[in-house]
C-alpha cells in the first residue's frame, strides 16, 4: 500500500480530525448546517442563455455530483450557488435564507484553482486564516494536516509557478477545507491530477466528508468519479444546461478504489451512458 | 516504501558558483575599462589637462573627500525627498484612477498632456515660484518622477486578475483586506517598474535643477570646479553623480527583492 494511502487512512480514522473543532469554534455566528437550495435558477450573458433553467437541492451534509458536456453552465452554477454570481432568474436559498451576497461558510476549489502567484503554497492556503481571523496555530497545524494527507510534500515554501498543474490543484483543494466549512463547492477539483493521484485524493475526499458530513457540491467529468463519491447524481443537458437526470447513488461506504466489484456500478454508469447517448452527447455507431 | 506523491526536492542552488560567473566577466571588463584609460594620455597622447587619468581624480576622494561628501549628500537629500514625496502621491493618485473608470477617463488626457511636455521647462517656474533654495529642486524631482510611477501604478492596479475577487469575496474580505492580499501584491511589479525608471529620473533632474540654480550639490561643485579649471575634480563629480545613481537604484532594486521574494530566480 503507498504510504499516503496508509496516511490517509490511519489520520483520518485514528486523527479523527483533532483540530476540527478548534477551529469551527472559532468560526463565528455561521450557520453551521449547508442546505442549499436552487430554485429555477438559469443565467444569460446578454443574449447568450447559459445555463437553465434548473432546480438543485443539496441536503445538509449530502454529497451531490454534477456531471455535464463541456459549456453547460456547471461552473457558472456553481459560482451562483456560492453567492458570487447573480441568477438572472430564480432564487437561491442557503439554510432557508434567500442568498444576497457571498457565502462565506464555504471552501470552494475554482476550476482555475485561482491561487495568488505573489504567496507561497503554505500561504495561499493560511489567507483563509489571515482573511477570516482565525487562529494562526490551529490553522497552520491543520493546514500541515491537509498537506500530508494531499500528497503535497515540501511544496509549502514553493510559489504556485513553481508547482505542477496538479500540486496546484491539491494547494486549492487544501484551501477549500482549512478552515472546515460546512459547505464544500468543487469544480472539477481532480482534472489536473494523473489517474493513481484521482483515485487515491477521490478516497481521501469520501473519508473526509464521512468524518465531517459537509454538504458537497461536485462537478466532475468522471462518471467513476461521480459515483464513487456522491449520494446523487445530477446528470446535464448540452448548453443551455439543464438537470435532466437524478441518480441516487445506493452503495456502501467508504467505496473501494475499484468499483467495478459492484453490479449496481456498471448498471449506473450505464444508465449515464445512456442518458448522455440520448441527449445527442454521444454519437456511436 | 514508495510513494507516488512524494517530491522530490530541488538541490540547493550552487550560488557561490552562480555568482562568480555573474561577477567576474563584468568586472574584468570594468578593470580593462580602467586600465586603457589610465594608459590612455600615453597610449593617444591625450593631454591630461583636458581628460585626466583615473588616477588624477580618484586621488580627490582622498584629498577633496569633505567637499565631495557635502555636495554628494545634498544632492542625494533632494533626489531621495523629491522621489519619495512622487511616490506617495503617485501611487494612491493610481488606485484611484484605476478604480474609478470615471476618474480615469476625465483625467487620462490631462496626464498624457503634462507627460508629454519635457518636464526640465518647468524649472525656471519653480525657481520663481519657491525661490532658490532646496524646494524648487525637490519640485522638479517630483514633476519628472511622478509620471512614470503613476503610469505604471495605473497600469498595475488595472491588471488585476478580477477572478481573484472571487477568493475573498468567498472568504467575506472587505475592501482593505480585498487591496492588502490581492490588489496591491498584484500590482507591486509594475510599480517598482514605475519607481526604477523614476529613481533614474530622479537623479537627472536633481543634477538639471542644480545646473539652473543651487548653492550646493554634486553639479553644483562640478560647476565650481570648472571655473577653476580643476578637471580631476569634475571628473571625481561625475563618478560621484553615477555612484549616488548606483546607490539607490541598488537600494530600490535590494527593497523590490525584499517585498517580492516571489519574484526571484524567475
Ligand atoms: N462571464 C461570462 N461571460 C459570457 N459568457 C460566459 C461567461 N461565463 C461563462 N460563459 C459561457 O457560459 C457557458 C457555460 O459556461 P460554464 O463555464 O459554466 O461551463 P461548464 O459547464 O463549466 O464547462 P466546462 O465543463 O468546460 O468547465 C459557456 O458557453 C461559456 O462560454
Ligand atoms: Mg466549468
Amino acid at each position: 500500500m503507498s504510504e499516503l494511502g496508509a496516511l490517509a487512512k490511519g489520520t483520518v480514522a485514528r486523527m479523527n480530525f483533532p483540530n476540527i473543532q478548534n477551529v469551527r469554534s472559532l468560526n463565528v455566528a455561521q450557520e453551521k448546517s449547508g442546505s442549499i437550495v436552487a430554485s429555477d435558477v438559469s443565467k444569460s450573458f446578454g443574449e447568450f442563455e447559459a445555463l437553465g433553467p434548473v432546480s438543485v437541492e443539496i441536503g445538509e451534509g449530502e454529497f451531490v455530483s454534477i456531471l455535464g458536456p463541456s459549456g453547460c453552465g456547471k461552473s457558472t452554477l456553481m459560482l451562483m450557488i456560492a453567492g458570487l454570481l447573480k441568477p438572472t432568474r430564480g432564487s437561491i436559498a442557503v439554510n432557508g435564507r434567500i442568498l444576497t451576497k457571498p457565502m462565506t461558510d464555504v471552501g470552494i476549489v475554482f476550476q482555475d484553482h485561482l491561487l495568488l502567484e505573489f504567496r507561497t503554497a503554505f500561504e495561499n492556503v493560511l489567507l483563509q486564516q489571515e482573511i477570516r481571523g482565525l487562529d494562526r496555530a490551529a490553522t497552520e497545524k491543520r493546514a500541515r494536516e491537509l498537506f500530508k494527507k494531499l500528497g503535497l510534500f515540501g511544496v509549502e515554501t514553493r510559489y504556485p509557478r513553481q508547482l505542477s498543474g496538479g500540486m496546484q490543484q491539491r494547494v486549492s483543494i487544501a484551501r477549500s477545507l482549512v478552515h472546515d466549512p460546512s459547505v464544500l463547492l468543487m469544480d472539477e477539483p481532480f482534472g489536473a491530477l494523473d489517474a493513481i493521484s484521482r483515485t487515491q485524493i477521490r478516497h481521501d475526499l469520501e473519508m473526509l466528508w464521512i468524518e465531517t458530513r459537509k454538504s458537497v457540491l461536485f462537478i466532475t467529468h468522471s462518471i467513476e468519479e461521480a459515483i464513487g463519491l456522491s449520494d446523487r447524481v445530477l446528470v446535464m443537458s448540452n448548453s443551455p444546461g439543464r438537470v435532466v437526470k437524478e441518480i441516487r447513488i445506493d452503495l456502501p461506504r467508504p467505496r473501494p478504489a475499484y468499483l467495478g466489484q459492484y453490479p449496481e456500478f456498471s448498471a449506473y454508469a450505464d444508465e449515464i451512458y445512456k442518458t448522455f447517448e440520448e441527449l445527442g452527447v454521444y454519437h456511436f455507431k | 516504501m514508495s510513494n507516488v506523491f512524494a517530491e522530490t526536492t530541488r538541490p540547493p542552488r550552487p550560488h557561490l558558483a552562480k555568482g562568480i560567473e555573474q561577477i567576474v566577466p563584468p568586472a574584468l571588463i570594468l578593470i580593462a575599462f580602467v586600465v586603457a584609460w589610465e594608459f590612455s594620455s600615453v597610449w593617444f597622447g591625450i593631454p591630461k589637462y583636458l581628460f585626466p587619468a583615473p588616477s588624477d581624480f580618484i586621488g580627490k576622494f582622498v584629498t577633496d573627500r569633505s567637499v565631495i561628501a557635502y555636495h554628494f549628500a545634498a544632492t542625494g537629500y533632494v533626489a531621495v525627498v523629491g522621489f519619495a514625496a512622487a511616490t506617495l502621491i503617485a501611487i494612491p493618485l493610481g488606485l484611484a484612477i484605476a478604480s474609478y473608470s470615471s476618474l480615469r477617463r476625465s483625467l487620462f488626457p490631462l496626464i498624457v498632456f503634462f507627460e508629454i511636455i519635457p518636464k526640465t521647462i518647468t524649472a525656471p517656474l519653480l525657481i520663481v515660484w519657491f525661490g532658490f533654495g532646496f524646494a524648487p529642486r525637490i519640485g522638479l524631482v517630483v514633476i519628472m518622477t511622478f509620471f512614470p510611477i503613476l503610469v505604471n501604478s495605473i497600469a498595475g492596479f488595472s491588471s488585476l486578475n478580477p477572478r481573484l475577487h472571487l477568493i475573498t469575496k468567498s472568504m467575506g474580505a472587505n475592501s482593505w483586506q480585498t487591496f492588502r492580499f490581492i490588489r496591491f501584491p498584484s500590482a507591486m511589479p509594475y510599480i517598482f517598474s514605475g519607481m526604477k525608471i523614476g529613481m533614474v529620473y530622479a537623479v537627472t533632474a536633481c543634477i538639471t535643477a542644480e545646473f539652473i540654480g543651487a548653492n550646493e550639490g554634486l553639479e553644483v561643485m562640478i560647476l565650481t570646479a570648472s571655473s577653476y579649471m580643476d578637471i580631476s575634480l569634475m571628473f571625481a563629480g561625475v563618478i560621484a553623480t553615477a555612484m549616488l545613481a548606483m546607490l539607490l537604484t541598488g537600494m530600490l532594486l535590494g527593497l523590490e527583492k525584499a517585498m517580492m521574494p516571489w519574484r526571484r530566480d524567475q
